[in-house]
């Protein structure tokens, strides 16, 4: 079990420091395989784990990665260009959020995880991590890549404080995901197709907030 | 049954009112003047003859001097005269009292608007002003004279007035007498604030908004406007002559004196006083209002 | 209860119904006014029962998706306070289905909207917590949010419902502030389990505050008032009514529910309901003198009623602390009864006013006129409401004000220095107010119904659809029947009305009042009959040879112009110019220096003193000063997540760092 927890950071490392979409979510399908993987090594062959599991991997492992990667052919985007922050130093980030993920569980005795602490540990990572690629990748596909890392996270994290509650809302996740992703997909065919770009850095240009500044300078 | 034939004896008196002041200020223009009794024949003559409506018109029109009427009529129910007591009394009726007279003037005021004439809006637009601020004057003389009786109807209130009363409290119910009399003025529209005699639209309130009126309803109003002056003048003698008798017949003798006497007072007031620019008048009337709430203060620092 | 819950389901359903219902023209105003109609229905047994029988039901409901449970409590204030509702209600919706007929927008989402603001006000007068009142309170606010924008095209009703928005979100606030803070001393979120006993009177009072803002603001509250001369204009006209009928009456009915019954600071809110009263009295109506705009008077006139009830209030609590429980009864029962009289003139009213924008697409009064011959149902009425709003005899106006200037007369006899300040204030104030009333509706029930057409053009007007005359009559009606109903309705609800105001051992005094009032009725009425026999003798035999087909009297002047009438701004002008300080008068003209005068223009600009002067000012100056706060808003989505994530990580390592 720590082994899928540590590849599982190490997927997510990889994807900090990788700027090709392909890949990404090739690594994005790779982790809910990992994940539908640990819920049975976890949660022991009960027929909900099962069912949990046999999602997990069908949907994040399958259908979610192929609807990316239309939507990633059909906009013609092959590479994140110009992230706001660089691989690298993405990558050594993500090197302080595992430390920061570490210190976090050692701190937190009251929760005393039920498997290992390795996987909590790499469950915190993996929210950072999502959340940190949401914030510095200006890819609407990666941005959506990064929404599924954060939400794998905490799928570990209720994996690994293990009860028959957190299946059922997991499940519940799940499938509001596969419609976020879902819809996003479409939407950023659409945007695309409309704006010839899918830079959600530029799309203040939509916000109809007028900005005071911005209201002078002109 | 002795109130109702007071009052019936008021209703029947109440055109003399207008004559009486007429007569005075006829004396002192140095004039011969008109009858005494010369609005009885304008109201009889105009009873005989037709109206005549503008075709703007509406029903309020037609309506209004039967309302006007009526509830004059019935204000006078509630008012006492000569014996002191009225014909219908209740606790607080004071307010169905004022309540009544706004009825008129809202009548009277849609009956100006009706007509759709500059002349009689600009009148509607002054009466009903200067009735506003009429209201709260009348109030605060109420309150102080509700206070110094501890009664709560016109014939309690003024069955306690009494001559101990006016030993007890002189300054303050002549202050009464004094803000009443101001409201008396304005609601009736005479000098100081409306000229009832001049034919200068601008100068008038009460007869400009009657204007368009002719025949039976023209003497409608006519005679209400004088019995709303009666009743005014009614409650002003009450207050002044505080003097219980025990023959009726002598109650209404000093009664009628008393009216006749008012009706003189209003007439050299209007004889000897020049017409308040109408910028002035909020001021008075706003003055009247306060010298009720003084006469209260008064009364409370004696008690 | 159950009746109630029926009552409520119905109403809901029906909202749900007419917005499935598709293109067709009828029925989804059939549902409403169905549902309306059935739903008071059920609400009248309730109420009737419950002051009949003097029950009070109760309930208790586990919702889902709410920690607690949700309960509802009919007590005799909130039985009270769903009259209003009830009778508006379905009458609103019968007008609205005319008033709609000639919009060729769809009508489904209105009615949904419509009914779900019933709904949610009748829920909030039966909430027994707060967590249930919020809700509500909420959902009218949504509802009545969305029926203000029914007109979305007009930018106007735009930004009225957006200051409405705010000013409501304010208000809930500071009502969430009250509630938690009661809540968190009891440990209970029901209302039977706030008290203030145990705290300092300084507390006490900052927490009146608090709900006086919150309250305040809906119940149109000095200086809180701003939002209401936009907002209820701008709704069509039968919400207008349902908003200045009902919705101001929550903001009043949470008022009474906390603070009317005893507490340690009783007299001090008297006072500050009785000056405060005062104050949006006499600024709404002298506003109302100034307006121009039909709907916009109407609506400073309710501000101005709602500071006629606050006054009735704050004097009967401050007679109850001065124990005089005669002057407090006749004080409170006048205070009740013009919520009710008030919700049926001014529904009357904004009906009438909707008719107006119905037949001839404006509600400027100087442009209007003569129209009482062109639809002269709705002209009755509109004079017969106006008359009930002057609180001329034999309206149901004159009932409420004839108990509040009762209680004003009476105090006066067992007066100290404090108490006559309260009479005079009370009563010179009523009586002012009363004044303007007078002048205010004479105004626009004449200028706009009597007289010619003040523009120069004869403006086309549209007939009125049956259903809005039927419910104007319906509501004049009521005029008259609240008024000879008054004593009934104080016999039947007044004791246990004051139990629940902390005044009881009243019966004895109960009967006089009811007493007087029918002795009032009796008077009024037979004045009534007398003017209507009087009327019909002289119509029917001394009518013979009258003329009525010619022109006014032009006083000499050959050419009179339907222009040169008196117009509405030139009828309130001497009034206004008294108290030329109050209103936000801006006049722009240039003046004539030029011998040959060329074409000039003058205009009048209406503003709200309050607006200008209290309000604004601070919000200006808090705009100022989070400006650079607007840097953080610059629509960028990353840095949006990055707050987030920021937020979160910082959280999360301070409480884990610390534990």
């Amino acid at each position: 079990m720590n082994n899928i927890a540590a590849m599982l950071a190490l997927s997510c490392l990889f994807f900090l420091g990788s700027g090709r979409l392909r890949l990404s979510i090739r690594m994005a399908s790779f982790q809910g395989v990992l994940l539908g993987i640990l819920a049975l090594v976890a949660g022991g062959l009960k027929p909900s784990i099962i069912v949990l599991a046999v999602s997990s991997i069908v949907l994040k492992g399958i259908l979610l990665p192929w609807l990316l990667r239309r939507a990633m052919n059909s906009t013609c985007a092959r590479r994140e260009i110009e992230p706001f922050v660089s691989f690298s130093a993405s990558v050594l980030s993500g090197l302080a959020l595992l430390a920061l993920a570490q210190w976090l569980v050692n701190r937190t005795e009251l929760l005393t995880p039920i498997f290992s602490p390795v996987m909590l540990t790499s469950a915190y990572f993996m929210v950072f991590t999502g959340l940190f690629i949401l914030v510095t990748r200006k890819k609407a596909i990666t941005q959506t890549l990064g929404f599924l890392v954060m939400e794998n996270g905490v799928y570990c994290a209720g994996l690994s404080l293990g009860s028959e509650l957190s299946m059922l809302i997991e499940l519940g996740i799940l499938l509001d995901i596969f419609v976020g992703i879902f819809l996003m997909g479409i939407m950023i065919f659409h945007i695309d197709s409309e704006f010839e770009h899918i830079d959600t850095d530029k799309f203040n240009d939509l916000s109809d907030v007028i900005l005071q500044t911005g209201g002078e300078k002109e | 049954m002795k109130n109702m034939i007071f009052m019936l004896f008021v209703l029947l008196l109440a055109p003399i009112m207008p004559g009486i002041i007429n007569k005075v200020k006829a004396f002192f223009a140095g004039k011969k003047g008109l009858p005494v009794m010369q609005l009885y024949f304008d109201i009889f003559r105009l009873l005989r003859k037709k109206s005549n409506y503008s075709k703007t018109t509406t029903w309020l029109t037609r309506i209004a001097p039967h309302s006007v009427f009526a509830a004059t009529v019935f204000l006078c129910l509630l008012i006492p005269f000569a014996g002191k007591e009225s014909v219908v009394s209740f606790n607080a009726d004071f307010i169905l009292a004022v309540y009544l007279l706004a009825l008129v003037r809202f009548f009277l005021i849609m009956a100006a608007i009706d007509a759709g004439s500059s002349f009689e809006g600009m009148g509607a637009s002054r009466e009903a002003f200067y009735g506003a601020l009429a209201e709260p004057a009348f109030f605060s003389g109420l309150l102080a004279l509700i206070f110094a009786t501890g009664n709560l109807g016109f014939s309690d209130v003024f069955n306690g007035v009494t001559p101990s009363l006016w030993l007890q409290y002189p300054a303050p119910l002549a202050l009464v007498v004094c803000c009443w009399f101001i409201v008396l003025l304005v609601e009736n529209s005479r000098i100081p604030f409306d000229d009832p005699n001049t034919h200068l639209e601008l100068t008038m309130i009460h007869e400009v908004m009657i204007l368009d009126y002719s025949g039976k309803d023209l003497a409608m109003l006519e005679y209400s406007a004088a019995l709303k002056l009666t009743v005014f003048a009614s409650l002003l003698v009450n207050l002044l002559l505080p003097w219980q008798f025990a023959s009726s017949l002598m109650a209404a003798a000093v009664f009628t004196f008393g009216l006749l006497l008012l009706a003189v007072v209003i007439g050299v007031i209007e004889s000897t006083f020049a017409r308040l620019r109408l910028i002035q008048i909020p001021k008075v009337l706003l003055g009247s209002g306060a010298l009720g709430i003084i006469a209260l203060v008064i009364m409370l620092s004696g008690k | 209860m159950d009746l109630f819950i029926y009552a409520i389901v119905i109403i809901v359903t029906g909202g749900f119904l007419s917005s499935l219902s598709g293109r067709n023209a009828i029925l989804p105003s059939v549902f409403a006014i169905g549902s309306n109609l059935f739903g008071a229905i059920l609400v009248f047994i309730l109420v009737f029962r419950h002051f009949a029988a003097d029950q009070s039901f109760a309930g208790n409901y586990d919702l889902f998706l709410l920690s607690g449970p949700v309960t509802f409590r009919i007590d005799s204030l909130s039985a009270f306070f769903m009259i209003p509702c009830a009778i508006l209600a379905p009458i609103g919706a019968l007008f609205g289905r005319g008033y709609l007929s000639h919009s060729k927008e769809r009508t489904n989402n209105h009615w949904f909207f419509y009914n779900l603001l019933v709904a949610s006000m009748l829920s909030l007068f039966v909430a027994g917590n707060a967590i249930l009142f919020l809700i509500s309170w909420e959902f009218m606010t949504v509802a009545a949010f969305m029926l203000t924008l029914h007109d979305d095209r007009l930018s106007s009703s735009k930004n009225a419902a957006w200051l409405f928005f705010a000013a409501s979100h304010l208000s809930t606030g500071f009502l969430f502030l009250f509630f938690a803070f009661l809540a968190s001393k009891s440990g209970s979120f029901d209302f039977n389990s706030f008290s203030y006993t145990g705290l300092g009177s300084r507390s006490v009072l900052i927490l009146f505050l608090l709900s006086l803002t919150g309250f305040g603001t809906k119940a149109g509250f000095f200086p809180f008032h701003v939002w209401l001369p936009e907002a209820h204009p701008a709704a069509p006209s039968h919400v207008s009514a349902l908003m200045s009928g009902v919705m101001i009456k929550t903001g009043i009915y949470g008022l009474v529910r906390f603070w009317v019954p005893t507490s340690s600071v009783s007299e001090m809110i008297g006072w500050i309901f009785l000056v405060g009263g005062l104050i949006s009295g006499l600024f709404a109506i002298i506003n109302a003198l100034a307006c121009d705009e039909i709907k916009k008077v109407l609506a400073y006139s309710s501000v101005e009623n709602a500071g006629i009830i606050f006054m009735a209030l704050g004097a009967g609590m401050l007679a109850r602390e001065w124990q005089m429980p005669t002057v407090s009864a006749f004080a409170f029962i006048g205070a009740l009864l013009h919520v009710l009289n008030h919700a049926i003139f001014k529904g009357l009213l904004f009906m009438g006013a909707g008719s107006l924008l119905f037949a001839c697409d404006t509600g400027k009064l100087d442009r209007l006129g003569g129209l009482m011959k062109r639809i002269p149902v709705a002209g009755t009425c509109f004079v017969i409401a106006s008359m009930a709003i002057s609180a001329l005899p034999p309206f149901n106006g004159f009932i409420s004000e004839f108990l509040i200037f009762s209680a004003g007369l009476r105090s006066i006899v067992s007066a100290s220095q404090s108490v006559a300040f309260m009479s005079v204030i009370l009563l010179c104030g009523l009586a002012l107010i009363g004044g303007l009333v007078l002048i205010c509706f004479t105004r626009i029930a004449g200028l706009v119904f009597l007289g010619e057409t003040r523009s120069r053009e004869v403006p086309e007007v549209v007939a009125l659809p049956a259903g809005m005359k039927w419910s104007m009559i319906i509501l004049a009606l009521f005029c008259l029947g609240a008024a000879l109903a008054s004593p009934w309705i104080v016999s039947l609800s007044a004791e246990s009305l004051l139990s629940r105001l902390s005044l009881s051992e009243q019966a004895s005094e109960l009967d006089s009042i009811s007493r007087l009032l029918l002795k009032v009725n009796l008077f009024s009425l037979s004045l009534l009959v007398t003017v209507m026999i009087f009327y019909l003798i002289r119509k029917k035999v001394f009518s013979g040879g009258d003329r009525s087909d010619l022109p006014t009297w032009d006083c000499g002047f050959a050419k009179p112009d339907n222009r040169m009438q008196y117009s509405a701004s030139s009828f309130s002008r001497p009034a206004l110019e008294l108290f030329s300080g109050v209103k936000a008068q801006e006049v722009k003209f240039s003046e004539i220096k030029a011998y040959y005068p060329v074409k000039e223009r003058l205009k009048v600009e209406q503003g709200d003193g309050a607006m200008k002067y209290i309000i604004s000012p601070p919000i200006r100056w808090l705009d100022r000063l989070l400006l650079p706060l607007r840097a953080l808003q610059h629509g960028r989505l990353h840095s949006y997540i990055a707050y987030l994530a920021i937020t979160l990580l910082a959280l999360l390592i301070w409480k884990v760092g610390l534990s």
